[in-house]
């Protein structure tokens, strides 16, 4: 009978234990915006960066492949959190408009890079990958600015 | 004859003459001896004095599934005189094989009916282990 | 001579057997967020283990019995089943893990998609565990896991800037763009990966199914405190070359095929394979020792027969219930969950669910019914304490930290 009465105490205070956890650290909308944006640019930076690594030659193939997709659905992945998601603030409104070149830039030099590889043109691969590193570059101080 | 005292034997894993497990101790049977004490008379092994000793609902329930679905009579758990225990250890163990008991029905169960019908169930990897 | 192989033979599966794909994924990601400011975190968590590894071997060479098969008889029918149902539902989820853990290493070798590779290695687990003897299994992927060495030879041989990966180990500090309470949550999910539940079953249980005597205690204690921490080292393997190649682009980890990327950009092809196939192994071999505890913790618990080297036909019972538990864990992977997030969200399960683990050891290991005079002296119940103050807290702030940090972010 006391091990019951044990176990609810015990369940209470844990629910209120986290209750209260979650509930003093709930984010307003622009905060929210702001982590989405910010999880997106790291999205990309993710899959361009390892994409920007993997175009190593000593690699195998069927790893390569794998790694390329994941690259990709990080950047798919990046797109697909700021889409459909309205900024609620002037403020979120232009560090969207901040990203989303971004994302599109990186989509493109993740495609040359891509093509490059396939048509084992060299100097375009040093060129994209040249694009690439600039634009982690430009993701990073975009995560770092917006924390 | 040594007498066993209840909290020594509940939940303990019984092991038989050569050390193969035979169940846990779910419960024990008590008799008013002719001196008015109380003495274990036997272990008990199996779901349904498991599920009533467990309580609660869950106890209960799971109790009331195991004896509607035992098909072996006499119904109840498995019985062991308490005369059979040889030692008490970590363990209890028996003085006797557990050929000679009766062996719980969901490992016949599912010994006949599921771990069969999958191929290489009687071949024995470790038979020339020492 | 020969004596000395066999015992060389042990650690070396004993090292290659601690890695699994919990080790992988925390060192990997970690390296890349904190580069080597968790660093601290391994030492404790291997030293923890020894200590608790320790307790258990005891435990099954006086007493002869498994530690699992105590909980029960200690803390009643009850808590003992509450015990159960905590500590199989996370070696449930880490069976899983592992499975998703080597279908994703053989989809790096092979270029086919994890999720069919599924269904395949389950039923290689199955027939390893029915058909091989157990000796050729742990020997086989304990050995093989050791090729994650790689990891280390690729951090010595590259341009590795040692100075800045011992400055930032030697102060432990949240890395730019985290906060505390990230390091906190990364902090807790290493420790439990290397706390695993599983590995104290498993240790435990070996020792009563092979009788193991004063002497072979001896030679246990040897595979774990040397074995364990050495296999701490391989993990590290994976923190080193993240935070080498990943924390300064500020590039987080969240794939396997990034895991092992380090190796590929030092050593070319060959070591890309090594890493792959070390992974594949560790994996394998982890997911064979927690099918069995899986198996174990159940049977245990109602005093069912069970072992590895048992035949079904004997304990069906028990090898029921590892193949429900393997049926379980594919079906966990096939409803298409990133084997890695999988792997984090059972880590920080794991670290809810350690003090069910390892309270009863501590307890039993003092009890002198069971232990005579061979109980626990002041230094083993000194650091048994520690450890038990720390994975008391830790287990307590894991769900509110997961909560604050959305999961890590």
């Amino acid at each position: 009978m006391a091990a019951r009465r044990w176990s609810i105490v015990i369940v209470v205070v844990l629910a209120v234990w986290m209750g209260g956890y979650a509930l003093l650290s709930r984010d307003p909308d622009a905060v929210a915006y702001r982590e989405s944006c910010v999880q997106s640019a790291q999205s990309t930076l993710d899959g361009l960066g390892t994409a920007r690594m993997a175009t190593d030659d000593g690699l195998l193939s069927s790893y390569r492949t794998a790694l390329d997709d994941d690259a990709q659905k990080l950047i798919a992945q990046a797109r697909g959190q700021i889409a459909g998601q309205v900024p609620p603030d002037s403020r979120s409104a232009q560090r969207r408009d901040a990203l989303l070149p971004l994302l599109d830039e990186a989509e493109r030099a993740y495609a040359d890079l891509m093509r490059s590889q396939a048509d084992h043109d060299g100097a375009a691969r040093q060129r994209a990958t040249d694009r690439i590193r600039t634009l982690e570059d430009q993701l990073r101080d975009f995560v770092d600015g917006n924390r | 004859m040594r007498v066993f005292l209840g909290f020594d034997l509940l939940d303990r894993q019984i092991l038989d003459s050569e050390g193969l497990p035979v169940g846990n101790v779910d419960d024990i049977e008590l008799a008013v001896g002719e001196d008015g004490v109380l003495s274990v008379t036997a272990l008990l092994v199996g779901a349904q004095v498991w599920g009533t000793r467990l309580g609660g609902r869950l106890g209960d329930t799971i109790a009331g599934m195991a004896a509607r679905m035992q098909r072996r009579t006499p119904a109840g758990p498995i019985r062991i005189p308490i005369d059979q225990v040889r030692e008490t250890g970590a363990a209890v163990t028996l003085a006797i094989s557990r050929d000679l008991l009766v062996e719980p029905e969901l490992e016949t169960w599912l010994r006949e009916h599921v771990i069969v019908r999958i191929p290489g169930a009687s071949a024995d990897p470790e038979a020339d282990k020492s | 001579m020969k004596r000395l192989l066999g015992v060389t033979l042990g650690i070396l599966t004993a090292i290659g057997g601690f890695v699994d794909i919990g080790d992988i994924v925390a060192n990997s990601e970690i390296g890349a967020r904190f580069g080597t400011a968790l660093f601290w975190v391994l030492p404790v968590g291997v030293i923890g283990i020894c200590v608790y590894a320790e307790m258990c071997g005891r435990v099954a060479a006086h007493a002869g019995r498994p530690v699992f098969d105590l909980v029960r008889e200690r803390l009643g029918p009850r808590v003992g089943l509450a015990n159960l149902s905590g500590s199989y539902l996370v070696t449930l989820m880490t069976l899983a893990a592992e499975i998703g853990g080597v279908a994703l290493a053989v989809q790096l070798l092979s270029g086919i998609d994890y999720v069919l590779w599924v269904p395949a290695v389950a039923v290689a687990l199955w027939l390893g565990l029915w058909r091989l003897r157990f000796e050729t299994l742990e020997r086989l992927f304990g050995l093989t896991g050791l090729a994650l060495v790689v990891l280390l030879v690729a951090l010595i041989a590259g341009d590795t800037p040692w100075s800045q990966l011992a400055g930032q180990a030697l102060d432990p500090v949240p890395t730019e763009g985290e906060d505390w309470n990230s390091y906190w949550y990364f902090a807790i999910a290493l420790f439990a990966s290397a706390m695993t539940p599983y590995e104290v079953f498993f240790f435990s249980s070996g020792g009563v199914e092979e009788h193991w005597t004063r002497k072979d205690l001896l030679l246990a204690r040897a595979n774990a405190f040397i074995g364990f921490p050495l296999g701490g080292l391989l993990a590290f393997g994976f923190m080193g070359t993240a935070a080498v190649f990943f924390y300064p682009n500020g590039i987080s980890v969240s794939t396997l095929g990034q895991a092992v990327l380090p190796a590929g950009l030092v050593l070319g092809k060959i070591g890309l394979a090594c890493a792959i196939l070390g992974v594949f192994a560790a994996t394998f071999g982890a997911a064979v020792e927690t099918g069995l505890s899986s198996g174990y913790t159940v049977a245990q618990y109602f005093g069912w027969g069970w072992g590895k080297y048992v035949p079904p036909r004997r304990a069906a019972r028990f090898h029921t219930v590892v193949l429900l538990s393997i049926l379980a864990s594919v079906a966990l992977l096939l409803t298409m969950i990133d084997p890695i997030q999988l792997t984090e969200y059972t880590l920080i399960l794991s670290a809810v669910v350690l003090p069910l683990t390892y309270l009863p050891i501590l307890v039993v290991a003092n009890d002198r019914d069971y232990l005579g005079d061979r109980v626990n002296g002041k230094l083993a119940n000194f650091f048994g304490m520690v450890y038990l103050v720390v994975i008391v807290v830790a287990a307590v702030a894991a769900i509110p930290l997961m909560i604050v940090t959305g999961g890590g972010q």
